[in-house]
């Protein structure tokens, strides 16, 4: 209205390009943290600090797959050297969540680490198997299959004995078979030893006396002698069970990326 | 060109209807962002509570075992009722906090009591309580530094010009920040 108005145009631009701006700042301002330097996954084994044989890498992945294959349940293994500034615990869901392990409508996923410079090791559990893993039971899990071949220096051994413990309880408590792998002895984390071999109901009788008359203290390496044992007398454990591949075949065959699981906070952690 | 010039009064019309769409626009997806913002914090919320709410369950269980090896010990005891009825009485994010934190400030006492009775520490179901126990902590120490991600989301986005403006109109206020007492973390990690 006023004389001006043939500047108008110009200002309205400039105004319009101001509003836009502003708002368009204001849409990407979003807070995202970055994340730590995690590793890129390699496969369902990820042994960063070379602890883990190669045999024993193989049979974790025949399970690993088996477990993805049969169960829809996906399990990655990890070896750091330490967590850095974090505490294992931080640094756990923060590497499981960041590798998606576990399918992303049902969390279904598990991680086991091992900080060999720090000696801890964790299991963390995906939202979706919190009811078949309670934290209890990772702990034991921890304690019967795993910290004790630690105590002996055996850490390839704990890993895959724990790894293979971890998809025989879960075979056990979703009810499916995991082709090729031996996972009886395993059953429901050892809680009921399979005694269909009187052999290996009698050396287990032998043990748990042995354990009532000896005390407490002796509990854990009696409980691996006889799991070991019973093992042994049906004649071979995971060792001569996992089929498939052959020792030509290394690497993470079928191995096809995580899928964005989610996590938080279930598990267990041991020092030793 | 068009032989006849638009009149000023249409120009001004046209710069007002253009700002009151883009304006109007942007008022609508900023009121939803901040609402769904808001949303968050509650679903992040939610999950504390249920964390806290797990940990409260387990504290019976675990005072019962620890009473079959050490029932002297009465004032841990008392303690942790104490603290334990506190957190049932509190509401609100400030008071749930402090709440909470004096109920790991009483379980860690009764964490160090357990450290005198070796039978108590070996006790299968015993370490099976504490694995809850820690796992529930890790869960809320989960949960908690989720909530507070989407609570520095929230009240970062409704100080920032202009968006403050919106918040203002729709009364939408600062969120109490989780805080807990480090110190006072309970469970400590189950050692061989």
């Amino acid at each position: 209205m006023k004389p001006k108005n043939d500047r108008r145009p110009g200002r309205l631009a400039l105004v319009l390009t101001l509003i836009l701006i502003i708002a368009g700042s204001f849409g990407i301002s979003g807070v995202f943290g970055a994340n730590p330097e995690y590793p890129q996954p390699r496969g369902y084994v990820n042994d960063f600090a070379d602890v883990i044989s190669a045999a024993d890498e193989r049979k974790i992945e025949q399970v690993a797959k088996a477990l993805e294959e049969v169960g829809n349940i996906e399990l990655a293994v990890a070896v750091i050297a330490s967590p850095g500034d974090d505490s294992l615990e931080d640094y756990s869901i923060g590497l499981a969540e960041f590798w998606g392990i576990g399918r992303k409508d049902t969390d279904e996923g598990l991680l086991f680490l091992l900080a060999i410079e720090s000696r801890e090791v964790r299991i963390e559990v995906g939202y979706g198997l919190e009811g078949d893993l309670p934290d209890g039971l990772t702990g034991s899990i921890l304690d019967r299959y795993v910290i004790p071949l630690f105590k002996k220096g055996d850490f390839s051994g704990g890993m895959r004995e724990g790894s293979l413990a971890l998809a025989a309880t879960l075979a056990e408590k979703r009810d499916f078979d995991l082709e090729n792998v031996s996972v009886e002895s395993y059953s429901a984390a050892g809680k009921e030893e399979d005694t269909d071999n009187p052999l290996a109901g009698i050396i287990f009788a032998i043990f748990i006396l042995t354990f009532v008359l000896g005390g407490r203290r002796r509990l854990l390496p009696f409980l691996l002698l006889g799991h070991m044992a019973g093992r042994s007398s049906r004649g071979g454990g995971f060792g001569t069970h996992t089929g498939g591949g052959g020792f030509g075949s290394s690497g993470s065959g079928g191995f096809g990326g995580f899928s964005g699981g989610s996590f938080g906070g279930g598990g267990a952690s041991r020092s030793f | 060109m068009s032989g006849k010039k638009l009149s000023p009064l249409i120009l001004v019309l046209i710069v007002l209807a253009v700002l009151v769409v883009i304006g109007g626009s942007w008022f609508v997806s900023t009121r939803n962002r901040l609402v769904s913002s808001q949303q968050d914090i509650e679903a992040a919320w939610a999950e504390i509570d249920n964390q806290l709410q797990r940990r409260f369950d387990l504290i019976p269980n675990l005072v019962e075992t620890v009473k079959g090896y050490a029932a002297q010990e009465e004032s841990i005891f008392t303690q942790i009722a104490e603290a334990r009825s506190r957190m049932a009485g509190a509401s609100g994010v400030e008071e749930t906090a402090e709440a909470y934190n004096g109920m790991e400030s009483a379980l860690s006492r009764l964490l160090v009591v357990v450290e005198q009775y070796p039978d108590l520490k070996s006790n299968e179901n015993f370490i099976r309580l504490q694995d809850e126990l820690a796992g529930t902590e890790n869960r809320i120490a989960v949960a908690r530094k989720r909530y507070n991600d989407q609570v520095l989301i929230f009240n970062r986005a409704i100080i920032m010009f202009p968006a403050n403006l919106v918040a203002g109109g729709l009364g939408l206020a600062k969120q109490d920040y989780f805080e807990i007492d480090n110190a006072a973390r309970a469970a400590p990690k189950v050692e061989f």
